[in-house]
């Protein structure tokens, strides 16, 4: 185990070099993040899996491309721009299995989870079939913010958009959802 | 929804994130307080979150843990060789500007040996009297102390040169100027040999070495 004392930076700088125990650190700290990512966007921990692995593979082929001082446009936190991969390699998986995932096909957790009620149970299927009938893009700004609480700036490096584009985008993702869920969250009030 | 509720929307919205600049925070504080349609979105918007993560948790225990895909992915991770930290942007013209100064050096040594054995060969100047003309000098400045070691390492180098080559005078000339390019080859030659090396240093650490990562699309889509 690395020393904790190591610094983002410190790693980033050494992973950037080839050193493969630096990249094992910062996986580490970044896996729960990207796998979150990944699930809440395709609902399927198998597929999240693999999203995430072809997302830290990717990160270590372009990690020497990654600048976090510079202080123009391109500059960003490696939290954003992993869940940037994450994103797009997500939503490039989705497509590839469009035809075979589809939402009536969405993979429940196992309903003898002890720590999950048949309530939750039903909650979690009616929300993530809400979620999943947002259009890709807003769906993928929805997750960042109220899953993994990215600021809109960081919203707007992992998606490559302006900030005022991360609101409208948000606006509309809960407005769906409210409409959606109308009758849901009046009965949960 | 009416205009003006529209336009106190996307305010909703950021007050909601916690991305509400403090200044328009206190308008909306007071604009809440006079609409009951801004409350309800507001509370809307609470309850939605609640349910959101509430209801949609990752089911971590069907996922592997991080060191066991940490272990997995290291077994895939494309050969990468360890190259040292980039040079700071100040560093980078280092190589171009220390073959520059080698080469002006080499060529500045070169004209001046040349020019020392012409004029002795062709008996304008005395070189025994170059060859230790120093003795004399004054040291007033700490500048003169590095001029006066610089005259006499020369110096004594053309010394050595003059007692080692012992030549029929009608040679002297002839012997002079294969000296003086003798010593000049021999500086042009050290200084090469110390340029090439720090160059092979440079490019031995890394420092210039074209990276060659494959190139994968994080592009705007």
């Amino acid at each position: 185990m690395m020393a904790r004392t190591a610094t983002e930076a410190e790693l980033i700088r050494r992973s950037q070099q080839g050193d493969e125990q630096a990249f094992g650190e910062l996986v580490r700290r970044y896996y729960r993040l990207v796998v979150s990512v990944a699930y809440r966007l395709c609902n399927d921990p198998q597929l999240a899996e693999d999203i995430a692995q072809e997302t830290f593979l990717k990160a270590w082929q372009a990690l020497p491309r990654f600048h976090t001082q510079r202080k123009d446009k391109d500059s960003t936190s490696l939290r954003a721009w992993l869940c940037r991969i994450a994103v797009n390699t997500a939503i490039d998986e989705m497509r590839r299995q469009r035809p075979t995932v589809g939402l009536e096909e969405v993979t429940l957790p196992d309903a003898t989870q002890a720590t999950e009620s048949i309530d939750q149970t039903l909650d979690a299927e009616v929300v993530r079939s809400a979620i999943a009938r947002l259009p890709e893009r807003s769906r993928a700004a929805l997750i960042l913010r109220e899953y993994e609480g990215l600021s809109y700036q960081e919203i707007a490096e992992a998606l490559d958009i302006p900030i005022g584009t991360v609101m409208s985008r948000l606006n509309y993702a809960r407005k769906r959802l409210r409409e959606e869920l109308e009758n849901y969250l009046k009965a949960h009030e | 929804m009416t205009d003006d509720h529209q336009q106190w929307s996307l305010r909703l919205i950021a007050y909601h994130d916690d991305e509400l600049p403090h200044a328009e925070r206190e308008r909306l504080h007071a604009h809440l307080a006079s609409c009951p349609y801004c409350q309800r979105t507001l509370q809307e918007l609470t309850r939605l979150r609640e349910l959101l993560h509430h209801a949609h948790p990752v089911p971590w225990s069907a996922i592997k843990p991080p060191a066991e895909m940490w272990h997995q992915l290291q077994r895939q991770l494309p050969h990468r060789p360890r190259t040292a930290a980039p040079l700071p942007s100040w560093l980078r013209w280092v190589p171009s500007a220390g073959f520059l100064f080698s080469n002006l050096i080499t060529q500045a040594a070169g004209v001046l040996l040349l020019v020392v054995s012409l004029l002795t060969a062709l008996g304008l100047v005395d070189a025994r009297k170059l060859v230790s003309p120093f003795d004399e000098i004054r040291i007033v400045r700490a500048n003169q102390v590095l001029e006066w070691m610089t005259l006499r390492a020369l110096s004594g180098v053309l010394g050595w040169g003059a007692s080692v080559i012992s030549v029929p005078p009608e040679w002297e000339a002839v012997a002079g100027v294969l000296f003086s390019m003798a010593l000049f080859g021999l500086l042009a030659g050290v200084l090469g040999v110390g340029y090439i090396l720090s160059l092979w240093l440079l490019w031995h650490r890394g420092h210039l070495s074209r990276h060659d990562q494959a190139e994968a699309d994080y592009g705007p889509r």
